[in-house]
């Protein structure tokens, strides 16, 4: 038994509709949250600024798709910080923080979820992504065959036995 | 005016989770007509957040646990606003095993035994042993990866498959608990370690909670339906149950149900079992109220909706100066300990606390966990270090055993509704003292555990509103109906042929993940059912 959506195809019942953004970023929209972006990850040693990893962009727009919910209060956000000075940004980035720490929370995860699906930025943090990487036949056998369950074995039994036992 | 479905089943089964999923093959296979109603639908292994690289950001809110930051169409509300916890669930062919973790511990012999050994709320009507053979033919049935011989349990205990590996964070994990001289053991879970039946073998995605893209955990909908389907049971989806109709001589007659067009269907039965978890089950039979129950269906003791047990989780993640590939699964827990499971004399509470290990996939999640610290030591020049943090991450967390109290309850929300017009199931739920001296307790013992394990930094979170979907007692079984709603066969006292065999019957929560339980449970009531069945039809006849 399905229900039909409005455009006709079948509504999932158990499984969310694919999030898009309502619209995609502006030009400025995106120059601003990659100064934000920046502000929340700058360069340190060896590491690049957010923006300075190739590709940033398209994961930018990524991350919005999936934190659509937060679209809304994203854009009104930086609307009136388009050209801002960095200091003004960082000090409105900590109010925000410190008032509103659930818009923070939206903000700072979609920036920050685009930088973590930047290639590069995996690769250098080692992070392979969730994949399939099944044992070996032997591997759980492996690691327990050093006798690191020896204590626990030789403890001998620690349950309270049924009253009726 | 409700559609007439032309056939009467033998048995509506409401609810196509591991308790309904069990009870609709178990009579299937013995040759019933059998009829499953499930709100939601199916959901494929294709479907679930880690098929996608951004998989960190579509946990937060479009596939998040909570049914109310979710509201699909198939979900329904819930009113919280009386309640320390917000009860997590999902409505789908294999109900919340879809999200589950696979964790898979039996209750204790003293679970059983709670009123006798602690003079604490009530013995159960079964034992340990009672229930034990039922256990071993689920986990022969589904394939339950585990290690015998633990000494928490019982001589005897194993499981048909090997466990799966408990990794790098496993062994780090270990090894503290051994510095301290703690029970553990590598963790049972219901992941194959192997291939078993319709599921693959892990790929410790390490995502288990957000739905396997492999296919590789026992949820219902893989582990029971193919089996049930194909034994001819007949599954409706996008069935929303909304009353259990009775006649004049009290017994059920079918289901009244809505389907996703907002109409309505009659489902006639000679027999009912209520498979809608701990909040949809009584939520259901308050619902069902009559003028020949007027508190609602099989409500004579006053109890339905009562003593709901939520399992207050409590966590410490520990961060290590080592990589432990913590995006590996399974999670799943790597290990497990009952060190603390049962009451002891030199603590100021009753009963205890499960403790499980597991990894933390995911960088985001990493920074996640680190949002409790000041704005400077997360953004800025930290974050590239808390981002490289991800790899060496383990999650010590605990359930604690939640004593039933009867304030603690489901009722129907006088104003919240479904999406049909259905009065909304509305959770009135506060922590005891005992149990937040429990989650302070397994807060210390967690912290300890990371020193011995020789954490460098360490996040406790002494309760997590978002629960972990264990939701029990709401219509508790026992012999006396004056004090339960169900016998120990999951049978109505009040109502000859309605039956439930979900979490609601607990009597008490124990600590261990209740899922394994609960499939047990539904076997013996499914197979108790099948066994009556001819008496039943000659007493209605």
């Amino acid at each position: 038994m399905t229900a039909g959506s409005q455009n006709g195809s079948p509504t999932r019942l158990s499984v969310p509709p694919k999030f898009v953004a309502p619209r995609p970023l502006t030009s400025t929209e995106v120059h601003t949250l990659r100064s934000i972006a920046d502000l929340l990850i700058p360069a340190a040693g060896d590491n690049p600024a957010a923006t300075a990893e190739a590709g940033f962009d398209a994961c930018l727009a990524r991350a919005i798709d999936a934190r659509a919910d937060a679209f809304d209060a994203i854009v009104a956000f930086i609307e009136p910080l388009s050209g801002a000075a960095q200091e003004v940004m960082d000090e409105r980035l900590r109010t925000l923080h410190a008032e509103l720490p659930q818009q923070f929370q939206a903000l700072s995860a979609v920036v920050a979820g685009a930088w973590l699906l930047v290639p590069a930025v995996r690769q250098r943090i080692g992070y392979p992504g969730q994949r399939r990487d099944p044992a070996r036949l032997e591997e759980a056998a492996d690691e327990i065959s050093d006798g690191i369950l020896d204590p626990v074995i030789e403890r001998g039994p620690i349950y309270t036995p049924d009253a009726a036992d | 005016m409700a559609h007439e479905e032309d056939e009467v089943a033998d048995v509506v089964v409401i609810g196509s989770g591991p308790s309904g999923g069990v009870v609709t093959h178990t009579l299937a296979t013995r040759g019933f007509a059998v009829v499953c109603l499930e709100q939601g639908d199916w959901v494929n292994p294709t479907d679930f957040p880690a098929n996608f690289p951004e998989w960190e950001l579509l946990i937060q809110k479009q596939w998040a646990h909570d049914p109310n930051e979710r509201k699909l169409p198939a979900d329904y509300p819930l009113d919280v606003s009386d309640s320390d916890m917000s009860p997590v669930m999902i409505s789908a062919v294999g109900g919340s095993s879809i999200y589950y973790g696979a964790e898979w511990p039996r209750l204790l012999p003293s679970d059983y035994r709670v009123r006798t050994l602690d003079g604490v709320a009530d013995d159960w009507p079964i034992s340990y042993a009672d229930l034990a053979p039922y256990n071993e033919r689920i986990d022969a049935f589904i394939g339950v990866s585990g290690l015998g011989g633990d000494p928490a349990y019982p001589p005897g205990l194993d499981y048909p498959l090997p466990p799966n590996p408990i990794g790098k964070a496993g062994r780090k994990a270990a090894e503290g608990m051994n510095r301290l001289g703690w029970h553990w053991w590598p963790g049972t879970n219901a992941i194959p370690s192997q291939k078993f039946k319709e599921l693959s073998q892990c790929a410790r995605w390490g995502t288990c909670e957000w739905g396997c893209p492999e296919g590789a955990k026992t949820s219902t909908d893989l582990a029971f339906w193919p089996h049930a389907l194909r034994s001819g049971a007949t599954l409706v989806t996008g069935a929303r149950a909304r009353k259990i109709e009775t006649s004049s001589d009290g017994r059920v007659t079918g289901v009244l149900w809505v389907d996703r067009n907002g109409a309505e269907h009659r489902q006639r039965a000679h027999a009912v079992v209520a498979c809608a978890n701990g909040v949809g089950t009584p939520r259901l039979l308050l619902l069902s109220a009559s003028s020949q129950y007027p508190d609602g269906l099989a409500n004579s003791s006053g109890l339905v909706g009562k003593n709901l047990m939520l399992h207050p989780n409590c966590t410490v993640t520990g961060f290590y100066d080592e990589d432990l590939s913590s995006w590996r699964g399974p999670a799943g827990q790597l290990i497990h300990s009952m060190e603390f499971y049962d009451t002891r004399s030199e603590h100021d509470f009753v009963r205890g606390i499960k403790l499980h290990a597991l990894p933390t996939p995911g960088p985001l999640n990493a920074i996640e966990v680190h949002r409790a610290l000041p704005y400077d030591q997360l953004w800025g020049m930290a974050i590239h270090e808390v981002a490289r943090s991800h790899s060496g991450g383990i999650l010590w967390a605990a359930n604690t055993e939640d004593l039933p109290h009867e304030a603690n309850r489901v009722t129907l929300d006088p104003d919240l509704t479904d999406g049909d017009g259905v009065p909304a199931p509305k959770i009135q739920y506060r922590i005891s003292e005992n149990t937040r001296k429990l989650l302070r307790f397994a807060v210390d013992r967690m912290e300890e555990i990371h020193a011995a394990s020789g954490a460098v930094r360490t996040f406790p979170v002494e309760l997590w509103v978002d629960q972990p979907g264990h939701l029990m007692g709401t219509a508790r079984m026992g012999n006396d109906p004056a004090t339960s709603v169900v016998n120990s066969f999951g049978e109505a006292h009040d109502v000859p042929n309605l039956f439930i065999a979900d979490g609601s019957i607990f009597v008490t929560s124990g600590s261990a993940n209740p899922t394994c339980t609960i499939t047990a449970l539904a076997l013996r009531i499914a197979e108790h059912i099948a066994a009556t069945a001819p008496a039943r039809r000659k007493a209605s006849a």
